[in-house]
């Protein structure tokens, strides 16, 4: 008993024994690794760290518009440099770029990015060769700022030559004038920079037009990567229970106007009955049980993925009173990214509705005081309250309004509702700072097909207290069974600035 | 009684053999880096910082540093630098008259200030003068960030040979300063004064850039302006 217990105290002493090494070597090498990394950085030498691998490290920098690396190519291999300057986003690579082929040994990869005379120009050298140079115009982007994110660094690492390699990638952000408008998601296509290894002739992976989950970072966003999308929170919009809320991420110029509220883009959908309409909001919404809801299943996933010029997706309804059973199809267009198409329906076999309501509602903080006419623009303000219906609503004659571009089987008449204000601290309104309009001029268009049981309305303040009136609700009545989807789109309004 | 070898006998022995397998595998990778950083040392040089809050600099040679393509010529600087904790680094750079020596300026200037780091750092500054397709352009790059200046009009030079061009450290040299004093990094000058201050400073068209922690700034610009002749805590060691 006595030699057991002596011969594993032995052994207990010299696994310590062992194991102390290891404890005090592994801080000794995070230590000569901290030197070696900056000591690294000083150096331009490559170390081939696998001859029969590209390897390739990041020289020191000089000067900031130019960064290059040293780089070794196997003879075997066949690679291409290639640069893109328009679609960069994280869920693929550029649909357009241009490429040059990566001579084999050691060589130096170059970026430069200037501006000169409010031209960007990108020029990639291969050592001092020019491989590619691309000059855009002043016109190309406003932007104040930009971000890059370099993904080789100082170290000389080997990676596979049969796959692609990012090593630099940039974003510019709009701005407009001295305003800086933000990035975009990484998800949707920015102008910037992407400098990237492919093996020649590799066939790149594209972003999708469409996106749609439940899970992920792009959880409860669904509609177009670059465009307009319906997303879902209900959580986080307490008081916007019921709606069905429009975003476009993609633009950032409608960012700053559209985060004041989420009125304008947000469409209720009311079935009437006995000549009342039902209003979504008012039906419960939990974190379980959304009072609306996108049906998702892996036939919805598969028409995401596989679609490429227009999607479908479609909207479900907690039961209204009387267990009315609602369902509206969503529809998305790649050839007009900032709108949404509705179309509600009724699910129910023995249930009848007489039509449908799609209301947007908005706030003064919009600035919406014009309606364009096919010849003219119609001040809200001057409106006969000799017009208005019982209930306060103005119908916009059909055969007045402009006629839009036709992607159904029926003609469309476009009504916009739009903002002249170039300049909303010169309205003379003082508003709380939360409310302030500090974003682009936009329009609000709802794009219908025209048919005679199609009709158009607009309500404006009923109490004005403030010099100038503006849109308070905008409202789309459709016939019980509607075969074609009215759409809502909203635009900044560049030409005003 | 037997004595048998049981299953904890064999899990310690199990670990004496990985720990001392482990032990061989990290000493045989440190020596390798050992080398590495030792190569580069000696190319580079050490920092040896006795004091750790003071700023330590020393002036590493350039000619690693390959220039850019586009880059016609230039001439940098670089520099390994030690900071203390607590020290949001600052850098002032002059672009238009400077004095000879010490920080006295008149015209252009820019400055860029990083967050305050909780924790000691070495990081790498370079200054360069470079000259890019007729225009001569002076970059500073530290710790990630960067800045240029574009050279004005009136600077009117076709080539190095025309310039000053002052070493505040040789190459090799290590100098320690207290963390409220302002380090000159590079200064490059016109040899003729292009003016003189009225209590007798001649200032010359070029460019210097100085390194320091926020705090000093205020300091500076007094030291910049001549409201002051040194900075207030100003002593440098020369190792």
């Amino acid at each position: 008993m006595f030699r057991f217990r002596l011969r594993t105290l032995l052994l207990c002493t010299f696994v310590v024994a062992a194991w102390l090494p290891v404890i005090y070597l592994g801080e000794e090498r995070k230590e000569v690794e901290q030197s070696l990394s900056l000591l690294r950085q000083m150096s331009s030498e490559l170390s081939v760290v696998d001859d029969e691998k590209l390897c390739i490290r990041q020289l020191p920098w000089v000067w900031q518009s130019i960064r290059s690396w040293k780089y070794y190519l196997p003879e075997s291999e066949d690679m291409e440099v290639r640069f893109a300057t328009e679609g960069i986003n994280n869920l693929g690579a550029p649909e357009h770029f241009h490429s040059a082929s990566l001579p084999v040994g050691t060589h130096t990869l170059s970026l430069q990015t200037t501006t000169k005379n409010g031209n960007r120009r990108f020029v990639v050298y291969i050592d001092s060769e020019v491989v590619i140079d691309i000059t855009h115009p002043p016109d190309w982007i406003e932007s104040n700022s930009s971000s890059s994110s370099n993904l080789v660094n100082s170290l000389s690492t080997a990676y596979p030559a049969n796959e692609p390699l990012e090593i630099l990638t940039g974003w510019f952000s709009e701005s407009m004038g001295n305003v800086s408008l933000g990035s975009v998601p990484d998800e949707c296509d920015s102008k910037g920079f992407r400098l990237w290894l492919a093996p020649g002739g590799y066939k790149e992976s594209i972003a999708p037009v469409f996106i749609g989950s439940t899970n992920g970072v792009l959880s409860n966003n669904w509609g177009l990567r670059n465009g307009a999308r319906i997303e879902f929170e209900p959580v986080r919009y307490p008081g916007s229970n019921g709606l069905i809320p429009m975003v476009i991420p993609s633009e950032p110029k409608l960012a700053n106007t559209l985060t004041i509220s989420d009125r304008l883009q947000s469409v209720s959908v009311r079935p009437v009955v006995d000549g009342k309409p039902l209003l979504p909001e008012k039906l419960v919404s939990t974190p379980a049980e959304p009072s609306v809801r996108i049906l998702y299943n892996s036939a919805v996933q598969k028409r995401i993925e596989n679609a490429t010029e227009r999607l479908k997706l479609t909207a479900k309804y907690k039961d209204f009173p009387g267990g009315l059973k609602v369902e509206v199809d969503l529809f998305f267009d790649r050839r007009s990214p900032n709108r949404v198409g509705f179309l509600p329906r009724l699910k129910n076999e023995n249930a009848k509705v007489e039509g449908w309501e799609l209301v947007t509602t908005c706030d003064q903080s919009f600035y919406l005081h014009q309606i364009g006419l096919d010849q003219r623009q119609l001040e809200v303000s001057s409106i006969d309250p000799a017009d208005l219906d019982q209930s306060g609503w103005y119908q916009v004659p059909l055969d007045q309004l402009p006629i839009g571009e036709n992607h159904g089987e029926f003609a469309e008449r476009v009504l916009s509702m739009h903002t002249t204000v170039i300049d909303y601290k010169k309205v003379g309104q003082k508003r709380p700072a939360k409310n302030n309009y500090g974003g682009q001029p936009i329009e609000q268009r709802w794009i219908v097909p025209e048919q005679k049981d199609i009709g158009l309305f607009i309500q404006k303040q009923s109490k004005p207290t403030q010099p100038t009136v503006f849109l308070d609700a905008t409202k789309v009545t459709l016939p019980a069974d509607p075969d074609e989807p009215v759409w809502l789109q909203i635009e900044p309004r560049d030409y005003l600035r | 009684m037997k004595d048998r070898i049981g299953w904890g006998t064999w899990v310690l022995s199990i670990l004496i053999v990985s720990g001392l397998g482990r032990s061989l595998y990290l000493s045989m990778d440190l020596r390798e880096l050992s080398r590495e950083r030792d190569r580069l040392e000696a190319e580079f040089g050490k920092l040896d910082i006795e004091d750790p809050d003071r700023v330590y600099v020393t002036r590493v040679k350039s000619d690693a540093v390959e220039l850019p393509p586009g880059v016609q010529s230039g001439y940098v600087w670089q520099y390994r630098v030690y900071l203390p904790a607590n020290y949001a680094r600052c850098t002032v750079t002059n672009n238009h008259l400077i004095a000879a020596e010490g920080a006295r300026r008149r015209g252009g200037n820019s400055s860029s200030s990083s967050a305050l780091r909780g924790d000691a750092a070495e990081t790498i500054a370079t200054v360069a003068i470079l000259n890019v397709e007729g225009d001569w352009l002076f970059t500073f790059t530290m710790g990630g960030g960067a800045s240029t200046t574009r050279l004005r009009n009136s600077h009117s030079f076709d080539s190095f040979d025309d310039l000053l061009i002052d070493e505040p450290f040789k190459i090799g040299q290590q100098k320690s300063f207290s963390p409220d004093d302002a380090i000159c990094l590079a200064r490059l000058r016109l040899p003729e004064p292009a003016e003189t201050t009225k209590d007798g400073v001649d200032l010359y068209l070029g460019f210097s850039v100085f390194l320091m922690d926020t705090n000093s700034q205020s300091d500076f610009e007094r030291w910049a302006k001549g409201e002051i002749l040194a900075m207030p805590s100003s002593g440098e060691d020369t190792q």
